[in-house]
């Protein structure tokens, strides 16, 4: 029942979105994008493999992550906003349900997003004759996974605060994971022995998003492909982060007022 | 609605900024500006936040090293790091590219506390022991200087190093793609010294022609020279090697008045140089030192 | 004008009890300060009857209402659908719902809308599919059952609101501002469909601001002001209690402590009186004083006029 409940609450959020065409936007201007890039062919395609595939990853990353944020961040904010909120809390589910079905709906977004673009990218790459490799599979797999946290962070974010700081949030958190990641294990190398420790269980606390971006092995020559315990590692990282997020999530949802 | 509003601003915003970032104050002419390279080369942090950099073209600039190495992102080592007895990841002896003293940025095993998440880490990123490594062929970072220049006409280095990755091809074909690419850098930025020098440069190696190469060094001499107090760092370099090349070309032209002239002109620009007193000492006699005394600028 | 039929408290079945408010206290607390809508306010409502939930703008109602939903936790009392503590899955599983305000996914059809509702109640497939289009042609939106919800009018939306309340066939039903954005054709419609499902054997409860409306179809109303039940009728009783009698009648027949008021015109007495005991007596005392009775009037009484006199008197 409660999987049948959040399909139906899944299906909804995708109708929504794609008959809002928030979708049919990103789409198009990733592909200008990727099309854009072919009038640099005037240097001749020699030289090009790494950069159309390095805007190839950049453009799928950071569109598919921004409609992630901005479809889930908005997720229940809007709901209570609206009100549609009340005849779909008078049925027989629980808050819980409501919160999942609702991130499965905006991950299920972020992903055809995310598939969308990338079947457009593959069409752009195909033209700069860029062969196809197993790695590109992989990276498609794991930047889902990504995706699924994303919008597990910004769901827990967004019933902390408004819509807009919370996808503000997610933005500096999610791009910025790079740099606060490096960032801290740079600190960590001249820090106190006392504050050691203090670091470590930040690193612990604080995911790494940048994990489930394959994206400098796709875009440059001849990476191999990821070994297989490292995807199922991967899987299980997110699987745990995204329950925390939605977890947190619902322990403010739960008993408030609506 | 509301979500098409957003992306269509950031990325508005996004193209206005990094179209307007050439705009950044040019000073002087030709433009003061701070390397981005030399930036990204000397301090960690500066690299760290390479991806928040105001000016786009410094960006760029920034990501060819990311192509030279595969992907392998690099930093400079800290101080503190240094101290902790961390080895720098550098280049084969035998590298043509300039001297580094980087790490990885995605930490080696031996320097990461995270256990399984680091070698995750690893494994996803673009990452492998870099102690003596080698470098892709530049080729391969052509269209971020295309991109570098059309972002940011001012952006000299855009012009005269992609100009370099062109020429590395000896072919007439590669020279006259070059040759181009300096050109037009040369219409966005006629007073360049370094883009004047360039296609000097080219004509002497490639073409062998020292006559058409003479005005063109003569020109950035007497731009470089005029301007010499207040001329951005690497417009200086350029200058220092318009000296050289001119006083060469003047001496394999037989014209050692010129070069004399030219010579003794670089030494007092340029008291430090190594090779401008060798031609110069090559010239008709005199005292070498005491006609650099007379030409160095006053006051200097 | 003509009394529709209604039920009698005598006739109402003494089924379980499917709505028990205990002391309900509900507040809502912000930075500043804490406001109290519902204070001590207690209850019941029996199977099969159809309450009326009445009281001025602000009276806490609706406070109440999203108390038995489960939309919010009371501060102190509780609530309690069919003996199952309100908010529950399985209290919420018996309950059709009507909110107030009635807002739907702008991008999803009426038919859609139903079926996502639907699922979520554990209907599937066809008939559930069967079910959502009926309820929607007897909602008078047959027409509109592919039009994106954000393509409809508020009655037309409102329709949508009943529709989804219905699926189901709940044991309960509970309707906020029930008639809100409806016309006189949809009210109509709406009045038989909620008799219908009486009939069925389902329990109303409902708050409106139509007075008529809640005359027309309630067995009881309760009446509520400041957070706290101010009075509890059974609206027949009412309507009873609120009748009034006048007797046009000759003779010097005395009607002094039997009629509220009295007065001649033309040569005839006019006597009104508060009850139909009091009537009779009074025609009575007209025949037996040789006197002759001219005319007989029932007149009703007003319910707003109670309404305002009950809030004005509890004020």
């Amino acid at each position: 029942m409660k999987l049948y409940a959040w399909g139906a609450l899944a299906q909804g959020v995708v109708l929504e979105s794609v008959r809002r065409k928030d979708l049919w936007v990103v789409a198009i201007l990733g592909f200008l994008i990727m099309m854009a890039a072919g009038t640099l062919g005037f240097f001749g395609m020699q030289g090009l493999q790494i950069f159309v595939k390095d805007l190839s990853v950049s453009v799928l990353g950071m569109f598919s992550t921004i409609v992630a944020i901005l479809t889930a961040a908005r997720m229940l904010p809007d709901e209570i906003k609206q009100r549609t909120l009340y005849p779909l809390l008078a049925r027989p589910i629980s808050r819980f349900d409501l919160i999942i079905g609702k991130t499965i709906g905006s991950v299920l977004v972020s992903w055809i997003a995310f598939l969308v673009l990338a079947a457009l990218t593959g069409i752009a790459l195909l033209t700069f004759h860029v062969k196809f490799e197993p790695i590109m599979l992989q990276y498609l797999l794991c930047k889902m996974m990504g995706l699924a946290l994303t919008c597990s962070l910004a769901v827990a974010l967004s019933a902390y605060m408004t819509p807009a700081a919370g996808a503000t949030m997610s933005f500096i958190l999610v791009f910025g994971s790079s740099m606060i990641t490096r960032a801290t294990m740079m600190a960590y190398i001249g820090a106190a022995p006392e504050l050691k420790p203090v670091i470590r269980i930040f690193t612990a606390i604080f995911p790494e998003f940048t994990l489930f971006d394959l994206g400098g092995r796709v875009a440059n020559l001849n990476w191999a492909p990821v070994p297989v315990w490292v995807v199922l590692f991967l899987f299980g990282y997110m699987f745990f982060y995204s329950s925390s997020f939605l977890g947190l999530a619902w322990l403010k949802f739960r008993r408030q007022a609506v | 609605m509301k979500a098409h509003l957003l992306l269509i601003s950031v990325l508005g915003g996004a193209g206005a900024f990094s179209l307007n970032a050439g705009n950044v104050t040019p000073i002087v002419n030709p433009p003061v500006r701070v390397s981005g390279l030399d930036a990204h080369d000397g301090s960690a942090a500066a690299s760290l936040l390479g991806q928040f950099r105001t000016n786009i073209s410094a960006w760029l600039w920034v990501h060819t090293d990311l192509y030279l190495h595969n992907g392998v992102h690099m930093r400079p080592i800290t101080d503190a790091e240094r101290k902790a007895g961390i080895q720098i990841e550098g280049p084969r002896a035998d590298s043509v590219i300039y001297k580094e003293v980087s790490i990885t940025l995605v930490p080696s095993p031996e320097r990461d506390y995270r256990g399984i998440v680091g070698d995750v880490d690893r494994a996803v990123n673009a990452w492998k022991p870099m102690k003596n490594h080698t470098h892709n062929d530049p080729m391969q970072t052509l269209p971020l200087f295309r991109l570098m220049t059309w972002l940011d006409p001012q952006f000299i280095d855009g012009w005269t190093t992609g100009a370099s990755v062109l020429a590395r091809d000896r072919s007439p074909a590669g020279t006259a793609k070059a040759m181009k690419l300096l050109n037009e850098g040369l219409a966005q930025n006629p007073d360049s010294v370094d883009i004047l020098t360039e296609i000097a440069y080219l004509d002497i190696t490639r073409k062998n022609d020292l006559n058409g190469a003479i005005p063109l060094l003569e020109h950035a001499r007497e731009l470089g020279f005029s301007h010499l107090g207040t001329i951005a760092d690497n417009e200086r370099d350029a200058l220092e090697n318009t000296y050289h090349w001119l006083a060469l070309c003047y001496r394999d032209t037989n014209r050692p008045l010129d070069e004399r002239r030219v010579a003794a002109q670089g030494i007092g620009a340029f008291p430090d140089d190594k090779v401008l007193p060798h031609l110069l000492a090559g010239t008709a006699p005199g005292d070498s030192a005491k006609e650099a005394d007379s030409m160095r600028v006053g006051g200097e | 004008m003509e009394y529709p039929e209604s039920r009698t408290s005598k006739a109402a079945p003494l089924g379980e009890v499917a709505i028990r408010v205990d002391h309900l206290a509900v507040q809502y607390r912000s930075k500043v300060r804490s406001v109290e809508a519902v204070r001590d306010l207690s209850f019941e409502v029996r199977e099969g009857e159809v309450v009326g939930f009445l009281g001025p703008n602000g009276a806490g109602k609706s406070s109440t209402i999203k108390a038995l939903i489960g939309f919010l936790s009371p501060a102190a009392g509780t609530c309690q659908i069919f003996g199952l503590k309100a908010g529950t899955l399985e209290a919420k599983a018996t309950i059709g719902y009507l909110p107030e305000v009635a807002t739907y996914y702008p991008f999803l059809t009426p038919l859609e809308t139903l079926k996502l509702y639907g699922k979520l109640q554990c209907l599937k497939g066809p008939s559930l599919d069967r079910e959502a289009k009926e309820l929607l042609s007897l909602v008078g939106l047959e027409q509109a059952i592919r039009k994106q919800n954000r393509a409809l009018s508020k009655g037309m939306l409102q329709r949508v609101g009943i529709a989804q309340s219905l699926l189901g066939n709940p044991r309960l039903l509970i309707l906020d501002e029930v008639t809100s954005g409806l016309d006189p054709v949809g009210r109509r419609q709406l009045r038989q469909i909620l008799k219908d499902r009486q009939k069925k054997g389902a329990t109303l409860f409902f708050s409106s601001h139509e007075l008529s409306e809640v005359e027309g179809i309630c067995d009881r109303i309760l009446l509520i002001d400041k957070g706290s039940l101010i009075d509890e009728r059974v609206v027949l009783d009412l309507k009873d209690a609120l009748r009034k009698y006048s007797l046009r009648f000759t003779g010097d027949a005395p009607m002094f402590g039997l009629a509220q008021q009295w007065s001649e015109s033309d040569g005839n007495w006019i006597a009104e009186f508060a009850d139909k005991e009091r009537l009779l007596e009074g025609i009575d005392r007209v025949t037996s004083g040789g006197g002759k009775v001219l005319d007989v009037v029932s007149q009703e009484g007003s319910l707003e006029d109670y309404f305002v006199e009950t809030i004005g008197r509890a004020a």
